[in-house]
């Protein structure tokens, strides 16, 4: 019944800490409750497909750009080429966001 | 689910995190089982305790749970804000009814999509337990009118009851209930 289910990675804490936005703020740009920005942010919960392209909206980037099926890279590793050190590739933090 | 605009407070202490939620949950249920047992004890001397025990779940959910208006933990299952409370003023003493003319401020009361599908989620929880209980009245019921020799026709009645009873307070309260308990601490933003 959770709209959950593996694999479904996003940039969306990247994204609103690169802005500067507080949990809130982007809470109130999407009229949702600041506690879902903060499940999506997790991965705990997979937004609609008019939250995702809502969030698209708002970021000005395309969907694919935000979720992914697959882990995001490094910024690091994809600005810089920086290859990713063997603990950083396995930490759990790294799979629910690049 | 758990709305930022509603106070989370309750007889004083935050709720902010689940842990203490769960320890009103347990709290509130001991509280409630403890009417319904004395209900369903004395239902046979003192018919109105069932009324007692209904109008407890009814203001446990309005008053401390929520899901069914302005007050309590959970914002309300109708997705629209509740009510404007009617001004106090001297038309009450004409025996006129007031209308409030203020709206409410709707985004704060109305559901997202996450609070939605969790509200949802909970009622099917709740109601798939409380369906065996009905269960067990029909059957029971059916043994009303024509008891078994294992058991007495007033054991039966008293059964149907108590099965009943619970079932109608568990259902009052037990969709709120499951969000209270199993929403995660609430993060400042």
């Amino acid at each position: 019944m959770s709209n959950t289910f593996p694999g479904l990675y996003n940039r969306i804490a990247v994204l609103r800490a690169e802005r500067r936005l507080s949990r809130q703020d982007l809470a109130d740009a999407l009229e949702v409750n600041y506690q879902t920005i903060g499940f999506l942010e997790r991965g705990d919960y997979n937004p609609s497909l008019t939250l995702a392209l809502a969030i698209s909206a708002f970021f000005k980037l395309p969907v694919e750009a935000i979720f992914s099926m697959t882990p995001f890279r490094p910024l690091s590793e994809v600005v810089y080429g920086a290859e990713p050190t063997a603990s950083a590739a396995e930490t759990p933090s790294r799979r629910k966001q690049a | 689910m758990i709305p930022s605009a509603i106070t989370l407070k309750v007889f004083g202490i935050p709720m902010q995190r689940r842990s203490t939620r769960r320890k009103l949950v347990v709290a509130t249920y001991i509280v409630l089982s403890s009417i319904c047992a004395a209900a369903a004890w004395s239902h046979t001397i003192f018919p109105a305790g069932m009324t007692y025990a209904i109008w407890s779940a009814i203001a446990v959910g309005i008053f401390i749970f929520g899901g069914q208006g302005r007050y309590g933990l959970v914002k309300p299952f109708l997705n629209k804000p509740p009510q404007p409370e009617p001004p106090m003023i001297d038309l009450v003493r004409l025996q006129l009814e007031p209308l409030s003319v203020g709206t409410a401020d709707s985004s704060a009361w109305k559901n997202d999509e996450r609070e939605l599908a969790r509200r949802d989620n909970a009622h099917y929880v709740a109601y798939q337990p409380l369906a065996i209980g009905w269960v067990a009245v029909l059957m029971l019921s059916s043994w009303a009118l024509h008891a078994p020799r294992f058991l007495s026709h007033d054991a039966i009645l008293s059964l149907i009851f108590t099965i009943a009873l619970v079932a109608c307070v568990l259902a009052l309260t037990l969709p709120a209930a499951i969000i209270l308990w199993t929403e995660p601490d609430i993060d400042v933003c």
